[in-house]
């Protein structure tokens, strides 16, 4: 697999004195989406700048597209990453398709391919058609983001940057959003380099999960790996019990082996598409340490879960999420 | 209001004198605030492109802008002479202060999030302007305009005392002349002309502000 980023023993010391990077290296391979965590502070934006040149090493040196980031010229490397920030940054003066294919324009590229990939764009972060002569003032935050999205897919570049993208929306529609994230990620097939605050989100969008803390990268790996082996107390308290609680969510009943159903059938039921998280809770609500899976609709039992079995082999359960 | 009769009476009366000085003072204030724009709007462009330069050209501007009017006539006489030329060329120099200031304000307080997601996007440092900043800032720059308009039609009735014309020439005659009423009515046309343009501009201003916000 290609490498799209690597960082090599990447220092920042900001004028004024603040180390924000103190020699992070890493690499991010085609078609990885690598969620950067970690307090406030600790230099995640930082890193991500340095990426495409917004931010200038002190030492060390960023590895684009198979070439040094400083040979690059910082226009043409530009504009084939995309940038999602925040704040969003739409320009208010311009109509939402104008904002999405900003970047074709400054590239010069006629007119009416600009107009046809705006519609393209819109269809990927599922918006109609009447957007497209709306002003950013007439969209709810929601909108606003997904536009923000589309903009950084106009050019089609292979890696996309976005730091903390969903930072100022309602839980509501932020999950929403993550879903979206997630069904263009798997088909556009995009090196995603995303900034988080938001533990849930990590976990839920990574597939390789970065813990940085005072500019360093504590660890680095699939995000289940980090949780059942934590490097240190650091990574540990970081994910501590919110990171364990959204694995168990997203972990479907469907995609783990189940015992067979040997001795006497249990009291407790649950369907097939439940998670991971609604059996443990039925267990522990239920006194029970076993409880039957039953198909969805037709009732028939496909097998049985146990709490001992789930203690034993919850890793290996969370890995194919990850795959 | 038997004053303000005569005044109404004076201005049907002498109506030709009125409508040649209102006309030379339409004139020249359009032509003065034209040669402001053309060098003022390009001038704050280029410092907020060039950054290093803008103190030094605001400085500048700002002294110039500071010269009391009847020192600037004393320097200006012996050179340019008198007419029409001295009074443009004081015009110009106490309008174009507030025009490149606000035109460098207004493209250097553009949203920082804009500008870097612009800049993210790959747009060079003119692109950026020419795209983004300039749009951005067309209300303040707008607003600047306006204040150098209203400026420039009321410096304008100075004209008259070194032989441009201009409605200054009813107010100058009505004091050299002891006629009240004149003097009153040069006043009002001054006044009447500079709030007329400035509520057309503020139209225009409101306008813009409407579509660059969020
Ligand atoms: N332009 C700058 N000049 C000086 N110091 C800066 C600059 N930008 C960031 N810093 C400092 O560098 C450190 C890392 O900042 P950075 O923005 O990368 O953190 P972050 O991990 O993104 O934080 P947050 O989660 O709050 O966004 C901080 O201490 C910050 O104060
Ligand atoms: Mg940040």
């Amino acid at each position: 697999m290609a490498t799209v980023v690597a960082f090599h023993e990447v220092s920042k010391v900001y004028p004024g004195g603040v180390q924000a990077l103190d020699k992070v290296s890493f690499s991010i391979d085609e078609g990885e989406f690598l969620c950067l965590i970690g307090p406030s502070g600790c230099g995640k934006t930082t890193l991500l700048k340095t990426v495409n040149r917004l931010v200038e090493p002190t030492s060390g040196w960023v590895e684009v597209y198979g070439k040094d980031a400083a040979s690059w010229d910082p226009v043409a490397l530009r504009r084939q990453i995309g940038y999602v920030i925040q704040q969003i940054g739409l320009f208010p003066h311009l109509t939402v398709g104008e904002n999405m294919t900003y970047v074709l324009r400054i590239m010069g590229i006629p007119r009416h391919v600009q107009q046809r990939r705006a519609r393209e764009l819109l269809e990927i972060v599922n918006l109609d058609e009447s957007y497209l002569s709306r002003f950013p003032r007439e969209l709810s935050g929601g909108e606003r983001q997904r536009v923000g999205v589309a903009r950084a897919l106009a050019g089609d570049p292979e890696l996309i940057l976005m730091d903390e993208p969903f930072g100022a929306l309602d839980q509501i529609t932020r999950e929403q959003l993550q879903e979206e994230l997630l069904r263009i990620h798997r088909k556009l097939r995009k090196t995603v380099l995303f900034v988080t605050h938001d533990l849930q989100e990590a976990m839920k969008l990574a597939t390789t999960l970065g813990v940085m803390q005072k500019g360093r990268m504590v660890q680095l790996g699939p995000p289940y790996e980090l949780l059942f082996s934590p490097q240190d107390s650091f990574v540990e308290e970081f994910l501590g019990r919110g990171g364990l609680f959204q694995v168990l969510r997203m972990v479907r009943i469907r995609d783990i082996p189940l015992l067979e159903l040997s001795d006497k059938m249990p009291r407790v039921t649950i369907p097939l598409s439940a998670s991971l998280e609604d059996a443990l809770r039925k267990m522990l609500l239920g006194g029970e340490q076993r409880v039957a899976v039953v198909e969805d609709g037709t009732g028939r039992v496909a097998g049985v879960l146990s709490f001992e079995h789930l203690c034993r082999l919850l890793p290996r359960y969370c890995a194919p999420m990850y795959a | 209001m038997a004053f303000l009769l005569r005044v109404l009476l004076l201005a049907i009366e002498r109506k030709s004198l009125v409508l040649v000085s209102l006309k030379e003072h339409v004139a020249i204030s359009l032509f003065a605030c034209f040669l402001i724009a053309l060098c003022g709007i390009p001038l704050g462009i280029l410092i907020a492109r060039f950054r290093t330069i803008a103190p030094w050209v605001i400085g500048i501007t700002g002294i110039l802008y500071t010269i009391p009017a009847l020192a600037l006539f004393g320097f200006m006489i012996p050179v340019l002479g008198i007419g029409i030329r001295p009074t443009l060329f004081a015009l110009f120099i106490y309008g174009l202060l507030p025009l490149v200031r606000n035109t460098y304000v207004g493209i250097t307080t553009v949203d920082p999030a804009i500008v870097e997601s612009a800049r993210g996007m790959g747009s060079t440092e003119w692109q950026l302007l020419w795209y983004v900043q300039i749009p951005l800032a067309l209300p303040v720059i707008v607003a600047g305009f306006r204040t150098v308009t209203v400026m420039t039609i009321s410096v304008a009735t100075i004209a008259a005392f070194i032989g441009a014309g201009g409605l200054g020439v009813l107010i100058f005659r009505g004091i050299t002349s002891y006629y009240t009423e004149l003097v009153v009515l040069g006043s009002f046309l001054v006044a009447a002309l500079a709030v007329g343009v400035d509520s057309v501009l503020g139209l225009v201003e409101r306008k813009l502000l409407r579509r660059v916000q969020m």
